[in-house]
């Protein structure tokens, strides 16, 4: 049966009011599941309209609703469990003028092989959007 | 399942509508596109959410909405976007074949400087693919160019 819920506030069990879009605001509002390893696959995301190839452990991630600025946040984990203990793999997102409000370069590396691409990767993106 | 009115709506609740209601579309089509002479060639791969809004229609804003953005962003004193309500409050455009979708998709996410030029000099700096004639392994990925095969 469907439903909707209207409330401007949520009270916790400590009788203290919090406000709905504290919440809502709160919620991850991109993510995505892709492969980089072969043909680069996007396999489920939400807020993408398209992921890049743009070389050897270099994903770039187009939102389809944009950032309201520059200041959001990712988090990131890789999904491939035969990385080896001591082929630490290492991610990073570029602030170097490759992230604006509607693309972020993703980056990994492995301290084996450098660049490298991952069979799995995991990235979730929180911050306020435009 | 046709699209409820979505005028005035975020696009991120409609984002979210299309991710509980409709199903990922897969595109076998890929972008390829030179930006600079000093890297590599990139490869544009649709997202299978988004293809679904643009195969469905009255969800995504028009493209030009993005390149208004884009330019509030490009001036050197932006600190934050003040004209976000374009993306929401502009009417959505209509359902999009898969070939329109990519086009769209091209405006969007590929730099001006490629796709408004993409066939002028020597070489083309673009082509629109099948994943299938794509490299299947990574070897020397980061050399890969734009065939000059494909030259005009």
């Amino acid at each position: 049966m469907a439903g909707k819920i209207i409330a401007d506030t949520i009270e916790t069990g400590a009788g203290a009011d919090i406000s709905t879009s504290y919440v809502v605001n709160g919620s991850a509002k991109a993510w995505n599941v892709h492969t980089q390893a072969g043909t680069y696959v996007l396999h489920d995301s939400l807020n993408m309209s398209s992921l890049g190839d743009v070389g050897n452990g270099r994903s770039q991630f187009n939102w389809a609703s944009s950032f309201d600025s520059v200041y959001y946040s990712a988090t990131v984990g890789v999904g491939e469990y035969n990385i080896r203990y001591l082929n630490i793999p290492a991610f990073g997102v570029s602030t170097n003028g490759n992230k604006t409000t509607a693309v972020l370069l993703f980056h990994s590396q492995t301290t084996a092989n450098g660049d490298d691409d991952m069979l799995e990767n995991n990235v979730t993106i929180h911050g306020d959007l435009a | 399942m046709n699209t409820p009115d979505f005028k005035g709506t975020h696009l991120w609740d409609r984002l979210c509508w299309a991710k509980e209601n409709l199903e990922p579309v897969q595109s076998d089509y890929r972008v390829v596109y030179e930006d600079s002479i000093d890297e590599c060639a990139k490869i544009l791969v649709p997202d299978p959410n988004w293809m679904a809004c643009a195969l469905q229609g009255g969800i995504l804003p028009p493209v030009w909405v993005y390149h208004e953005l884009a330019k509030d962003e490009a001036q050197p004193d932006f600190k934050k976007h003040t004209r976000g309500y374009l993306l929401h409050e502009t009417e959505p455009v209509g359902a999009m074949t898969e070939e329109e979708a990519i086009e769209y998709l091209i405006m969007k996410d590929c730099p001006q400087s490629v796709w408004q030029t993409w066939d002028e000099g020597n070489r083309p700096k673009m082509v629109i693919c099948k994943k299938e004639q794509l490299p299947q392994t990574r070897e020397w990925r980061n050399a890969w160019r734009i065939s000059d095969e494909l030259a005009a």
